[in-house]
């Protein structure tokens, strides 16, 4: 029988018949079954992941075909698709016909998934719409079958990561989250080395919370210092406890843990997206950034206390009224602090810069933050120094969207 | 003068600058009520052990006093900090203090951007600091 392409009933059938496939499939068994289940309709399904790097897309190896080259994300169709989260199709009259897709889990972007199909679909936008359904789905079986394995980690490195590396990146969230009313993205570099770095994030009814931490020292000490530090907030946070309670778990966990004396810098923050308060702590942190509209407005400078593991009992939690729409970028000093071999800082002004300018642009959050971190890298100008990690608020359902197909 | 200064942090390897191989030396002046340690150099990741090796004698004693003369100290980082307030704690358990005198305006900057400004006793210059002015 002939399948019509565009048909519901068809797409019904690949995704049942891939369901089924994928229960007992590894990871590296993944892309052979994807086109086992779609080969009946014409498709032919190449899936990219990203690198932790955010530079290229690396392809998952398929049986008995040999692997497409990596495509850079800067510079390709490919990366086009990726980066703004839209499909690409490079030539409408091509055979067979080709499309870039967004592989992203959620909002976490994964990769890319080339489709290629032949004869050409007699309606591109409604076979378009189906294929975007069925790659949402990839996006989500990937992320399943990531703990399982270890061939779709090592798709993802480009370079052995350290173990305080491994450690720490194991305990991180995804990048990016979005829901109806905003978005979270977050970085962090090196991205393979990374020591005493680390974000994290929980949104519950109205309440978004995210933080950011910095523990002193480097390596993998520094890793198990941040990581005690974020295992004590966000035990306390799932506990129900507020911002000064968490701080305070921190503080206990890293006296008790650490008798040489650790501490970790680190920004707080809990914002009530029905009421608009945002409340923070900035234990010896960079302030976090407001922005309104695209224009960077000011530094919140309250909240202050010592860093987290050394008590601080005379903490006032900072409080500002934030409005729909506002951003608020949480950065480690390893942005600002970053150098280039004239000695010269980034600093807080190109920083600024550069936020607005893609905040002006209506770029996507994850791919704002790509952007910064990459560009803090390229000051740099020779390997990173140290971590530097930035998280990117958005309170907005049009900032929610574009992280989505 | 600016070319001595470090690019800080891009430090891989024990620097070989004018303060040996580890970037950090120490001058320790034995007072009568105080110990005056002067530290020349950078206080980070690799001299910061060394460091604490010279100055833990002086927190052995009853009631330690110091007083760091930091003006001749071009780069503190994470982990120099960290062995500031570790002495400091020491001193203070020991029933002591510790006074920071002369803080170079990079370290200056970072007690700042930490908060550890209102944690350390800092004093503008030695005189006030060793309670001698």
């Amino acid at each position: 029988m002939r399948w019509d392409v565009e048909a519901g009933a068809t797409w019904h059938a690949v995704i049942v018949d891939l369901l089924a496939r994928v229960n007992f499939a590894l990871g590296d068994e993944l892309p052979d079954e994807i086109n086992k289940a779609t080969a009946p309709i014409g498709l032919d399904v190449t899936v990219y992941l990203v690198d932790h790097e955010q530079r290229r897309l690396w392809p998952l190896p398929r049986q008995g075909k040999p692997p497409p080259p990596p495509m850079s994300v800067d510079g390709s169709l490919a990366g086009r698709a990726f980066a703004s989260v839209h499909t690409q199709v490079p030539d409408r009259d091509a055979v067979p016909y080709r499309m870039w897709l967004p592989l992203i889990d959620g909002a976490e972007r994964l990769g890319v998934v080339e489709v290629l199909v032949d004869p050409p679909p007699a309606d591109p936008a409604r076979f378009q719409r189906w294929c975007e359904s069925l790659v949402g789905l990839l996006g989500h079986l990937v992320t399943v079958k990531m703990p399982y394995g270890d061939t779709l980690h090592r798709t993802r490195r480009t370079r052995a990561m350290s173990a305080a590396g491994e450690l720490l990146t194991q305990l991180l969230p995804p990048l990016t989250f979005s829901a109806h009313r905003l978005s979270i993205s977050a970085v962090l570099e090196p991205c393979y080395d990374v020591g005493g770095d680390a974000f994290d994030y929980a949104v519950d009814g109205p309440v978004a919370r995210m933080m950011v931490l910095d523990a002193m020292g480097r390596g993998l000490g520094a890793s198990l210092t941040c990581a005690t530090a974020l295992g004590a907030l966000r035990a306390a946070r799932r506990d129900d406890h507020g911002l000064y309670a968490m701080a305070r778990a921190a503080d206990a966990a890293l006296i008790e843990q650490f008798p040489d004396l650790r501490f970790v810098t680190g920004v707080l923050t809990e914002l009530n997206m029905d009421s608009g308060l945002l409340r923070y702590i900035n234990a010896g942190h960079p302030a976090p950034l407001l922005m309104r509209g695209a224009k960077a407005v000011r530094d919140l400078p309250g909240g202050r206390r010592l860093p987290l593991g050394i008590e601080d009992s005379r903490i006032v939690v900072g409080e500002e009224i934030l409005e729909p729409g506002d951003r608020l970028l949480l950065y480690t000093d390893g942005v600002v602090e970053a150098y280039d071999q004239s000695g010269d800082r980034f600093g807080v002004e190109r920083l600024v810069d550069l936020a607005e300018r893609c905040a002006a642009a209506g770029m996507p959050g994850p791919e704002t933050l790509r952007r910064l971190a990459h560009t803090v890298l390229a000051h740099q100008d020779g390997p990173p120094t140290d971590d530097a990690t930035l998280l990117l608020l958005e309170w907005s359902p049009q900032a929610a969207e574009r992280t989505q197909l | 003068m600016n070319e001595q200064i470090p690019v800080p942090g891009r430090r891989r390897e024990p620097a070989s600058g004018p303060h040996g191989e580890l970037g950090v030396a120490v001058d320790v002046d034995e007072r009568e009520d105080h110990v005056l340690v002067k530290v020349h150099g950078v206080i980070d990741f690799w001299s910061a052990g060394p460091l604490q090796e010279q100055v833990n004698w002086a927190l052995q004693g009853r009631r330690p006093h110091l007083v760091f003369d930091l003006q001749e100290v071009t780069f503190v980082d994470s982990t120099g900090l960290g062995l500031l307030v570790s002495v400091h704690r020491r001193a203070e358990t020991g029933g002591g203090w510790l006074h920071l005198a002369r803080p170079s305006p990079q370290l200056r900057r970072v007690l700042e951007a930490t908060n550890l400004d209102r944690f350390f006793h800092l004093y503008a210059d030695v005189g006030s600091a060793t309670g001698d002015a």
